[in-house]
């Protein structure tokens, strides 16, 4: 506990230096078009706004959208000047949000964001395009929003590469789906960002003031809309834990199978949407009852059976949820029984049961994941669909090398 | 009567205003105003409640910025056009409502844009931007923006109190706070919409109405998923309800009364929402307890009954983890605990109990009284009534007892209890 306080401290510290550092490089050189305290400040206590702001992803990561402060920047400040006012807002934000608590991954994300501001700027520099908007000339808009995309892009792949640097890492999340579901408010963002570096001429201070105040009504109004998705979600996770308090399964269970469904669809190609009915059908799977640790008896397949469609009845009577049945009234059935249909519910439902029976087995201490694999690959083709289980033992493999 | 003089005239002074600006000041650049005037007739059409921004619409500022661009007349052109709705339109709404809509807005903007034309406000033409010529500048464009909310208040404000009655003080007192803040925010957005437009041309406004119109798109799917989220944790509800057929439509029937006893209590409709979620899971820790113990028809053994006690820390500990439900957990854990301090699972006093959870143990024992259970048979309405008020101040708050006996009656209770009266929760 001590040393971790000790660490907190420490980079709270190198936090501090950092912010201070570019603050004192901002206004020793200042660039010619640049005024200290009527740009640079308000833009970087907007950097911080944004570090306060962050937007809560469906499952549990915190992403800061600052597109519309940072295209703000970078239309009005050269980039290295841009970059260290990312910087120093980014690194004042985080002191805020959590001193004596910061962590490794909040410096490498305050350094990033500066980062992404400077390789943007630069790149659109060095491709010889003017950052500066010219009101007069729609192609001069074209390229500042372009500026924003290049940003977007820049952003989005660092954000994904630090996120599964983290320890704690979940199922990464691929720059498709993030870019699914970010999109449109980025989009937004960019564009409040190029009006008010169209109108910060004149309007000043004032100017910064209304993109803070366009950015927060969007950054509110999309931090609404993910809570309720993630309530859906974490509702649904809680059912899952109720299921585990009332039979005798291990803790966590239905999460964990969730966590390695996803993982065995991403690696069979499934689009994000069938993902999510996966994950949702996979943390409802026991919902019906009573499920026990593989072995070679016929009878615990049996009440497993009668408890997938016990659980699937039970589904099909809920709104919105009713069409994971299918899902969850196969999810013990033997993969010989598949062999005529085709269907998504069915890969699906087989995918769940690998998951399953492999969280069951490697719950035992007696078996690591290469020996679950192992065990189970003497059901393969009857018991258990082929690819599901190749993936799985690719999984497995992958995180027995970690 | 008064109120339908008001509104003639109210109409009347703004026709006479509109035709003695269009005399002295003429059209500043027709073109911007029939656009920002479409704009706004588009805007009205598919308005939406955004947070923040609230219900004061987006008009306001388009208006805004065309008084600030072209004075009175463009700002009237934006102003009738914008006050017309369609909605309105092809629902019927009364001919004189819609008149004296589109008066009130021709007559605020006028003046609004005398005021801007007294002052000599246009928009700033390049750095720097804030000297002594700025303080001026940002004086005036702020007194242009208080001219058009303020007239927009009194003259709103006054056909409300004459139409229903209320004192004006009190109806500006209703809807003051939020409309300020509204109307600050839109104010500075017109702002800079005026500078776009100025700088760079109409091209400029879709800058400004791209963030808005994601952040409307946003806030209706987020609408759309509120309402599905609810459904769906309501028949989930339901159908794990179904495990103990006497206590099947339990939650919802608590739902309404709880909803009955907080509107009595003078909450607002979102904490309202929340009494309702809370009175929908109040039981979710039921569902980890066996079945038989559940249904038991006798006394339960000691270790029954403690395994019963646990069901509120259960749900704290199934919900804590629902980010949108973390003001409601405490409701839900504490719905079993006294006034009288003999509650559980705590055994905490009057004061520390919070008030959503004294309104939801007193529906929750309400419902008990009036429905079957495994147990006993229902009791009757003057029967319950009795009780409640027996045990009001050691085992029920007294002034939720007394709330839901003023707002539940008999009839109530057994539409209720067939499941008819529903709908309207």
């Amino acid at each position: 506990m001590m040393s971790d306080k000790r660490q907190g401290v420490i980079q709270a510290v190198i936090l501090l230096i950092l912010g201070g550092l570019s603050t004192v490089a901002l206004t020793a050189f200042p660039s010619s078009r640049a005024d200290f305290f009527s740009l640079i400040l308000p833009l970087a206590l907007s950097f911080a706004a944004m570090e306060l702001t962050p937007l809560p992803l469906p499952r549990g990561e915190q992403f800061r959208l600052d597109a519309g402060v940072a295209v703000a920047a970078m239309l009005l400040l050269d980039p290295l000047a841009a970059g260290l006012t990312a910087l120093a807002g980014s690194a004042l934000g985080i002191l805020l949000v959590r001193f004596g608590s910061t962590r490794v991954h909040d410096l490498v994300d305050v350094l990033r964001t500066g980062l992404t501001v400077y390789a943007a700027a630069s790149i659109w520099s060095y491709a010889g395009l003017s950052s500066a908007v010219d009101p007069v000339y729609l192609a001069s808009w074209a390229s500042a929003l372009g500026l924003g995309l290049v940003y977007m892009a820049l952003d989005l792949i660092g954000w994904t590469i630090l996120e599964t640097r983290v320890p704690e890492a979940r199922t990464p999340r691929s720059l498709g789906s993030l870019l699914g579901l970010l999109g449109s408010v980025y989009l937004g963002q960019i564009s409040a960002g190029v009006a008010i570096a169209v109108v910060q001429e004149s309007l000043g201070v004032l100017a910064i003031l209304a993109l803070l105040l366009l950015v927060l009504i969007m950054q509110h109004t999309f931090g609404l809309l993910l809570r309720v998705r993630a309530a859906y979600t974490m509702t649904v996770s809680a059912l899952s834990r109720v299921a585990e308090m009332s039979q005798e399964l291990p803790p966590g269970h239905g999460e964990r199978v969730a966590d390695t469904s996803a993982r065995i669809g991403r690696a069979l190609g499934l689009s994000p949407t069938v993902l999510e009915r996966l994950t949702l059908a996979a943390l409802l799977h026991d919902i019906g009852g009573v499920r026990g640790v593989p072995n070679d008896g016929a009878n615990i397949r049996v009440a497993e059976r009668q408890q997938a469609s016990a659980g699937a009845t039970l589904i099909s009577r809920v709104n919105f949820l009713s069409s994971l049945a299918p899902v969850i009234a196969r999810h013990a059935s033997p993969y010989s029984e598949f062999i005529e249909t085709q269907d998504t519910d069915g890969l699906l439902a087989r995918i769940i049961h690998v998951a399953s029976d492999f969280d069951c087995l490697t719950s035992d201490p007696a078996h690591d994941s290469a020996t679950a694999v192992d065990i189970m690959k003497r059901g393969v083709g009857q018991e258990y669909d082929p690819r599901a289980l190749e993936a799985i033992e690719a999984l497995a493999g992958k995180r027995d090398a970690r | 009567m008064k109120a339908k003089l008001y509104v003639w005239t109210v109409v009347a002074l703004a026709v006479v205003a509109v035709g003695y600006a269009v005399a002295v000041y003429g059209v500043t650049d027709l073109q911007v105003a029939l656009f920002l005037g479409g704009l706004a007739l588009l805007t009205e059409w598919v308005a939406v409640d955004l947070p923040i921004v609230g219900s004061v619409s987006l008009t306001f500022a388009l208006i805004y910025a065309a008084v600030l661009l072209g004075g009175p007349v463009d700002g009237a052109i934006v102003a009738v056009i914008g006050s017309i709705s369609i909605k309105d339109i092809l629902g019927g709404k009364p001919f004189l409502r819609m008149a004296f809509n589109t008066g009130q807005y021709a007559l605020f903007t006028v003046a609004a844009g005398l005021v801007q034309v007294a002052l000599g406000i246009s928009p700033l033409e390049a750095t720097p931007a804030l000297t002594d010529s700025g303080v001026h500048w940002i004086v005036g464009s702020l007194a242009i923006a208080a001219t058009l909310a303020t007239l927009n208040m009194v003259l709103v404000g006054v056909v409300i109190s004459l139409s229903t009655g209320v004192s004006l003080s009190a109806v500006w007192r209703e809807s003051s706070r939020s409309y300020a803040v509204s109307l600050l925010v839109l104010a500075l957005l017109g702002l800079v919409l005026a500078q776009l437009i100025h700088v760079a041309g109409l091209v400029g406004t879709f800058l400004i109405v791209i963030p808005f119109a994601v952040a409307r798109q946003t806030f209706q799917v987020y609408a759309q998923q509120t309402e599905a989220y609810r459904d769906t944790v309501r028949s989930l509800v339901t159908v794990l309800e179904a495990k103990d057929p006497y206590t099947r439509g339990h939650s919802e029937r608590v739902a309404w009364y709880a909803r009955r006893i907080a509107e009595g209590l003078g909450w607002g409709d979102q904490e309202v929402q929340k009494i309702e979620w809370a009175a929908l899971l109040h039981d979710i820790g039921k569902v980890a307890i066996p079945t038989a113990t559940l249904v038991k028809p006798g006394e339960l053994t000691a270790a029954e009954y403690q395994e019963v006690q646990e069901h509120p820390a259960l749900a704290v500990e199934i919900l804590a983890n629902i980010d949108l439900l973390s003001d409601v957990i405490p409701f839900v854990g504490a719905h079993h605990e006294r006034p009288d301090s003999y509650g559980y699972p705590s055994g905490m006093g009057a004061e520390d109990i919070p008030l959503g959870a004294r309104i939801l143990s007193v529906a929750d024992c309400f419902d008990a009284m009036t429905s079957n259970r495994s147990y006993r048979r229902a009791r009757t309405y003057g029967d319950a009534v009795r009780e409640l008020k027996a045990v009001a101040g050691t085992q029920l708050d007294p002034r939720c007892v007394d709330v839901l006996l003023e707002r539940v009656d008999d009839g109530a209770v057994s539409r209720l209890l067939e499941g008819s009266a529903l709908d309207d929760v």
